[in-house]
């Protein structure tokens, strides 16, 4: 219940991390995912244990992440060198000052999604006038928002906390939910998909692209060589992760144990199947690691529209290329 | 099975019998015992979770009580924060199993200046402290604990959750909102809540054994499992996850009754062993948990299934048991049968004296009498049967015997058309040589001449078809057929006067007359076949051709051979024929032409002595009374009459009074006193032609001659 020990558990956590498969003299850098370990950061997990990192010359520490450690944070403060934060997140601080920059766009789909239940009456969009709507806070509720805006719905909107029950126990109609994980964390609370309504706000013209490998600006100046290895590895990582899901999963698994997370091998499973969805997803276009410039100008008017930044941030500060060869 | 013998069927009828019975018993108390064992596992399982889950209750309920009551208080007066503290202070010092206590208001309202205000106690290494929750990474309002009752406006039990402060215990909270009256409504105030460890849930539901691995485990409303002997699982797997982990879609219906408060008794694989496993499941009062119990059916069925397998080891040693008395008893029984078998066969070779032991069962017994009876009767038949077969077989060919032994159909009435060959043989005044001899001299006298007859004709291979006293009517080509039956029957003929000299022989040093014999043989067609009634049969032949043969036959005179046109149509090239006779017959139209035999060519080659026949003229005549027969009878006799020639065979007379051609006679000698002498001589007039004045002249042929009067003739013809 309660958070007094986050600053021991902290410490705890960065001190122990799992040291990289080849003892590579390389350079010692961290790295910090957007939350606790999971088949999100499935492709980065196996770059280090497949030695895709030590492979480029990086002995990469990766930092267990989670609620109480945020990249955004810990970049800007020195304590971590690379970092994934959801698109949005990274323009709203970009915007607000901070001198982090996007060096590899991996998730170009949004998993952002609506989910309720068919019994309180929910089958179409328009069922959730006047509906209690749990959202996550912050950038979490652009879309939602933008959705609801463009669905002309009014809906009481009530904070989300970190689990389901909420939703489950019928605390409200609506809540939202990432595809990979809180809507499989429903089924895996007894409620069949059958069930449900859902919606996937990508599907309704709302696709903001998530996780992306970010950096300090300083960081990039200081070794460019370094930021691109990395962003490679991760995307190797990544290919090797979806090629080889039992061997990924095995990985994937070894760090929530280690992590002694709450979860089980068929919800990662399913995270990474999500994943690779939304990474490579069917009929795109876009190579792994990059940004396109039009997905930028589109997420951050959005933001800008609904208050969360004032002036959108240069799109060629804001993103450095490591995928493409021109920037080897 | 067709080839096993009767002791062999019955022990795999019995066996087989006995097998499916037990196997249907044991079965069925395999089943029943199971069934049995199941409901008594059902009512433990209900007890046991009964027990557990109020056991578990009470503590749950202890806990409630606390958050309850400080709601109550809450709402009831109003209250400084001073007595607050000093209030969940007891409260948590008096309630050992409660881990924490807080009482966290809405945003502003305790303090307008403080946006959050929820001091909370709780136990640290033995000693209470206190602090106060809410900050900006710690935003209680939106936590499950504080947010879920206040929006449903009800107690709750938290879903349990990893405490992250002291490591790995597991903790659920109890939260009850409460209330203040602000602008008319009632708004949610604040949330009380208790904490308490799961870990003293634990050791509850662990302390629960089943058998030897059986063991209880809890499920929260969420499904997940909260306690769990293999502590990987606790927190980590839900109902939902291990049904997909197991492709076990059951277990995921499962899992959805038990969140939804159901309780049940099903089968499942133990979420562990993987062993097939029973398991009972109920909820527990208003915690939302459900308590589970886990019954390894290996060992819950442990005991019947020790039970079957004694019952099977029993069964199968009794059925071996059973096996052995079986074969024991029924070859006892089928001993008497296989001796019986046996001593059959031996019956069936020819061996009737045997006989088998009159003992064992009562059946068997009677059977073995019944067929020791058989035996005697058979041999009574057997041997009835050997002599008339032998007695038959006297009269008739082997053939003829062995036909009517060997075929039903032969015993059959009714006839076929055959050509044979027909033999009539007749003596020569017979009946007048013999009307002086006692009968026993006669029937001596006639066996000798008969006995060898029969033997030259049975190896002539004829059949017999009737004796009348000395004559013989023997036929050749049925039922066996014979292509040379003519020359055959001819042969025999010649055969049989060729044993004559043997017999005649035999009868001069006995005393006895001298015997002529004529023998007639005709071929022609006639019907075959078993005549008589079904009392009386004789393998006979019927026929105008008998008729004609035995015609044939009364113009033969002693030792000749006669035979027919159509037989000796068949064999003209092998006989040497002496004199043709031209016969006119009563019965036939036309006068037949007869042959006399004197001897057959080919293969039989046989010829007859020479007679003499040439007539010889008496220097003086000698004198004969004639007597005219007719059918045996004399009718009368002729004046006077003269032997003028003569020879051994007939004789030329003259006569004065009656003579026709064909006449059957009887000549007297005369003495010289015109008295009779001793001796008869019979003939049969051949020719009559008219002589000198009132004598005639007649040719005759003897018939047959008396011993007296052959000594005259001879006498006579010596003189010549």
């Amino acid at each position: 219940m309660r958070r007094f020990f986050s600053t021991i558990l902290m410490v705890f956590l960065l001190t122990a991390p799992f040291p990289a498969a080849p003892a590579a003299a390389g350079a010692k850098v961290t790295f910090i995912p957007q939350w606790a370990p999971q088949s999100q950061f499935a492709g980065y997990y196996v770059a280090h244990d497949k030695g895709f990192y030590a492979a480029r010359g990086l002995d990469v520490k990766i930092l267990q992440g989670g609620p109480d450690f945020p990249p955004s944070e810990l970049l800007p403060a020195g304590k971590a060198d690379f970092g994934t934060m959801f698109l949005t997140t990274a323009i709203v601080r970009r915007a607000k000052g901070s001198k982090i920059i996007n060096i590899g766009q991996i998730v170009q789909r949004s998993a952002l999604m609506l989910v309720a239940r068919k019994s309180s009456g929910i089958k179409v969009p328009a069922d959730m006038n006047g509906k209690k709507v749990a959202l996550w806070g912050e950038e979490f509720q652009i879309q939602p928002r933008a959705f609801f805006q463009q669905q002309h719905l009014t809906v009481k909107i009530l904070q989300q906390g970190t689990t389901m029950n909420l939703f489950l126990r019928g605390g409200v109609d609506v809540a939202s939910a990432m595809w990979y994980n809180e809507y499989y964390r429903i089924l895996q609370a007894g409620i069949n998909p059958e069930e449900l309504t859902t919606f996937l706000l990508a599907d309704y013209g709302l696709n903001f692209p998530e996780d992306g490998i970010y950096c300090l600006e300083s960081t990039f100046q200081k070794d460019p060589r370094r930021c691109i290895n990395f962003v490679q590895a991760s995307i190797a990582g990544w290919q090797y992760a979806f090629a080889h899901q039992d061997e990924a999963l095995d990985i994937v698994m070894k760090y929530v144990n280690a992590a002694n997370l709450p979860t089980n091998r068929p919800q990662q499973k399913w995270m990474l199947e999500r994943m690779q969805d939304i990474i490579l997803p069917p009929g795109g276009k876009i190579p792994l690691g990059t940004l396109e410039e039009a997905t930028y100008e589109k997420v951050a008017r959005e933001l800008k529209n609904y208050g969360f930044i004032e002036k959108i941030p240069d799109f060629h500060q804001f993103y450095h290329n490591c995928e493409s060869p021109h920037e080897k | 099975m067709k080839n096993s013998g009767l002791a062999t069927r019955l022990t795999i009828f019995i066996l087989t019998s006995t097998a499916i019975i037990f196997v249907a018993t044991l079965t069925y108390n395999y089943y029943s015992g199971k069934a049995t064992i199941m409901k008594d596992a059902l009512t433990n399982a209900k007890n046991l979770a009964l027990a557990t889950g109020n056991k578990i209750e009470v503590t749950l309920q202890g806990v409630e009580k606390i958050p309850r009551i400080l709601a109550t208080i809450l709402e009831e007066q109003p209250f400084s924060q001073k007595d607050l503290l000093r209030l969940m202070n007891r409260a948590l010092v008096n309630n050992p199993e409660i881990y924490g206590i807080s009482v966290s208001f809405e945003p502003f309202a305790v303090d307008p200046k403080r946006y959050y205000f929820a001091p909370y106690v709780y136990r640290d290494q033995g000693k209470i402290k206190l602090i106060y929750l809410g900050n900006d990474t710690y935003r209680y309002f939106f936590l499950d604990w504080y947010q879920i009752p206040k929006e449903l406006r009800c107690p709750m039990w938290s879903e349990p959750y990893f405490d992250e402060g002291a490591g790995n215990i597991v903790m659920a909270t109890y939260s009850v909102p409460f209330y203040r009256e602000k602008e008319g409504r009632k708004e949610v105030w604040g949330v009380a809540t208790a904490d308490i460890s799961l870990m003293g849930l634990e050791q509850l539901v662990g302390s629960v054994k089943i058998y030897r691995t059986g063991y209880a485990f809890l499920v929260s409303q969420n499904g997940r499992l909260l306690t769990h002997p293999n502590e990987k699982l606790i927190m980590r797997e839900s109902m939902f996850s291990l049904a997909v982990s197991e492709h076990d879609p059951q277990l995921r219906q499962i899992g959805r009754d038990m969140i939804r408060g159901g309780h049940g008794f099903v089968p499942v694989n133990d979420f562990v062993s993987r062993e097939k496993s029973w398991m009972y499941y109920t909820p527990l009062g208003t915690s939302g948990l459900t308590l589970g119990v886990i019954f390894p059916e290996n060992e819950l069925f442990a005991g019947v299934r020790r039970l079957s397998q004694r019952l099977i080891i029993i069964g199968f040693v009794g059925l071996i048991f059973l096996g052995v008395v079986i074969t024991l008893l029924s070859r006892g029984i089928t001993k008497p049968l296989r001796v019986l078998a046996q001593t059959t066969a031996a019956l069936g070779h020819g061996d009737f004296s045997v006989t088998v032991p009159e003992t064992g069962a009562k059946e068997v017994r009677q059977l073995a009498h019944s067929f020791n009876e058989l035996g005697l009767q058979l041999t009574d038949y057997m041997e009835k049967r050997d002599f008339i077969r032998d007695t038959f077989g006297r009269y008739v060919t082997q053939e003829v015997v062995k036909r009517l032994l060997e075929s039903e159909e032969a015993l059959a009435l009714g006839g076929e058309t055959r050509e044979v060959t027909l033999l009539f043989s007749d003596l020569r005044g017979f009946t007048a040589l013999t009307a002086d001899m006692d009968p026993e001299q006669v029937i001596t006298f006639l066996n000798r001449y008969l006995e060898r007859m029969i033997e030259i004709l049975l190896d002539y291979r004829a059949v017999i078809d009737e004796i009348m006293g000395d004559g013989i009517l023997a036929f050749f080509g049925a039922p066996e057929p014979l292509e040379d039956h003519p020359a055959r029957a001819v042969a025999c003929a010649l055969a049989m006067q060729g044993a004559m000299e043997g017999i005649n022989a035999a009868n001069a040093a006995d005393g006895m007359p001298y015997l002529e014999m004529g023998i007639a043989v005709n071929t022609g067609t006639v019907v075959v076949g078993n005549i008589g009634s079904e009392k009386r049969t004789k393998y006979s032949v019927v026929g105008a051709d008998v008729n004609f043969a035995s015609r044939i036959e009364s113009y033969a005179v002693g030792g000749q051979v006669l035979i027919g046109p159509a037989t000796h149509w068949r064999i003209k090239d092998i006989v040497e024929v002496g004199e043709v006779i031209r016969a006119e017959m009563k019965g036939v139209p036309e006068p037949a032409t007869l042959y006399e035999v004197r001897a057959i060519h080919g293969p039989y080659n046989l010829r007859l002595q020479e007679r003499r026949e040439a007539l010889a003229p008496l220097a003086q005549s000698l004198p004969v009374q004639i007597y005219h027969i007719k059918n045996k009878i004399i009718t009368g006799a002729t004046s006077r009459a003269w032997i003028t020639q003569l020879s051994d065979t007939g004789a030329v007379i003259n006569f004065e009074g009656e003579l026709t051609a064909w006449e059957d006679v009887r000549l007297h000698l005369l003495d010289a006193q015109g008295q009779e002498v001793p001796g008869k001589i019979y003939g049969k007039v051949i020719a009559v032609s008219p002589g000198s004045g009132d004598s005639h002249e007649a040719h005759l042929r003897f018939t047959s001659v008396s011993p007296e009067s052959r000594e005259v003739i001879s006498a006579a013809l010596v003189k010549e």
